[in-house]
């Protein structure tokens, strides 16, 4: 070992902080080095000094005044209210800021789409269908507690169908079908209409089943998202053509 | 003392809370007392008892201020310092678990507290004030073979020199060496409680020295040369 790589581990050696091995090759080189032994010496020495390096002698005034504050603190720390300690360390946090920060942001831009979007819903179940007839929508304002029959939403005025297929539909499947609707959903709106008949390149017959026009039926439900669409197709009456031998 | 619950003390350890009790003065050594009764007093402590924690204070206090006066160099800032360490030991006593020496987890916490009490003192652009300055009579161990007067001077003017050579020294440098050298901890120790590798507490304690030397040295070069003048 040289005197560069000794000097190097002097300051531990002085202090005995070296390991065994390291401290057995320094010896051997201190033995022989004169130079390195006197830094050796000047680290003992400055060590021996720190250690002796003692704080002044405080009073017990000193020490008393200490722990008075310390237990004044304490005291006044127990009978101060939670919610304020909750509060004062939300204040001191800044990541608990920016998560709330950030949470704020997400719940208005939440809140913002809902109240718009609610609007333009309202808006649609406001404004009649473009091929409605007028005075044909009706509204059954009958409770779920109004069950007794004098009560139940008016029947269903169908229009642009025959008289006879008329009440006969009716009888059969439309009326059942809106007491069963107005039963479940009280506030339900019943609307019909006639469809007009889609354009088509074949030209009409007039006594074919084409030519009588379907009935729409829209059912509006508590929920402003969903109505109930279906077409009704008009009963005809098949006329079997006779043939000619008979 | 808790009701009900029956403690069974020796004589040292009865001597040792009297002492505690009556709030005698006694050297460091003295007040530590024995690891079951401080065990005892952590737990009362733990669970709000402030008479037990004012008792454990009184079995740390020389050490806390000691170490803070040497960490920051002066005694008013010691002072606040030392306080705030109880008033934090006294929020984390609950952390503290039994198998852990309470007296290493508070030289933890009082390097922390110094370590923020430091950053907000360089952040008001207060320039450290070194050991021993401003502090009238720095309590060097003078021992009867140096009572002759020029002799204490010499060494006084000595220490001095090391107070403002460690006052110089980076802050993990400054406290491995107050811990190793001055508080007496072994350096596997000093790491524990600086919650670092024992090689680095080496290399700081290392650092630490041959900074001292060659301060010292350029300083006693300095003042040699304006005696020749």
């Amino acid at each position: 070992m040289n005197c560069e790589q000794t000097e190097e581990l002097l300051s531990l050696y002085a202090g005995r902080d070296l390991d065994q091995k390291r401290a057995i090759l320094v010896t051997e080189h201190l033995q022989t080095c004169a130079a390195c032994t006197r830094v050796a010496g000047e680290y003992r020495e400055y060590i021996q000094l720190t250690e002796q390096f003692a704080p002044p002698v405080f009073s017990e005034a000193v020490y008393a005044g200490i722990r008075q504050r310390v237990l004044r603190e304490i005291r006044t720390d127990a009978m101060a209210p939670v919610w304020s300690q909750t509060i004062a360390s939300l204040f001191r946090s800044r990541l608990t800021w920016a998560i709330a920060g950030v949470l704020l942001i997400v719940v208005s831009m939440f809140a913002i789409y809902f109240i718009v979007n609610r609007g333009n819903v309202e808006q649609l179940a406001s404004k009649p269908p473009a091929n409605v007839q007028p005075g044909t929508k009706e509204r059954f304002n009958s409770g779920p507690q109004d069950n007794t029959r004098a009560e139940f939403p008016p029947r269903v005025k169908l229009t642009g169908v025959p008289q006879f297929q008329r009440r006969k539909r009716s009888r059969d499947t439309l009326a059942d079908r809106t007491n069963t609707v107005a039963a479940k959903s009280p506030d339900a709106t019943f609307i019909t209409h006639n469809v007009s008949p889609q354009p088509s390149s074949i030209p009409e017959q007039p006594n074919s089943a084409a030519s009588i026009k379907p009935l729409r039926v829209e059912i509006q439900t508590k929920n402003p998202m969903i109505r109930i669409i279906w077409f009704v197709q008009p009963e005809t009456k098949h006329v079997i053509p006779a043939s000619k031998g008979t | 003392m808790e009701l009900g619950r029956r403690i069974t003390l020796n004589a040292a350890e009865r001597a040792s809370d009297m002492a505690l009790a009556l709030d005698v003065p006694l050297p460091v050594n003295a007040l530590t007392p024995d690891q079951t009764s401080l065990t005892l007093l952590i737990e009362r402590a733990a669970a709000g008892d402030t008479e037990a924690f004012e008792r454990i204070m009184i079995h740390s206090q020389q050490r806390v201020m000691a170490m803070t006066w040497r960490m920051l160099g002066n005694e008013a800032d010691a002072r606040d310092a030392s306080q705030e360490v109880f008033l934090r030991v006294y929020k984390y006593l609950k952390r503290f678990r039994q198998d852990q020496d309470f007296f290493a987890w508070l030289y933890g916490i009082t390097v922390n507290v110094c370590r923020v009490s430091l950053k907000k003192r360089q952040n008001h652009s207060n320039r450290f004030v070194p050991l021993g300055e401003g502090t009238e009579g720095v309590a060097f161990k003078v021992t009867a073979e140096h009572a002759d007067a020029e002799s204490i001077v010499a060494q006084a003017q000595e220490r001095a020199l090391i107070a403002k050579a460690i006052a110089a020294l980076p802050f993990k440098e400054r406290a491995s060496i107050v811990l190793r050298d001055m508080e007496g901890f072994s350096t596997e120790e000093v790491a524990r409680i600086m919650k670092s590798s024992a090689t680095t507490v080496r290399s700081q304690i290392s650092s630490a020295r041959k900074k001292i030397r060659i301060y010292c040295r350029q300083q006693l070069r300095r003042a040699g040369q304006e005696k020749a003048r």
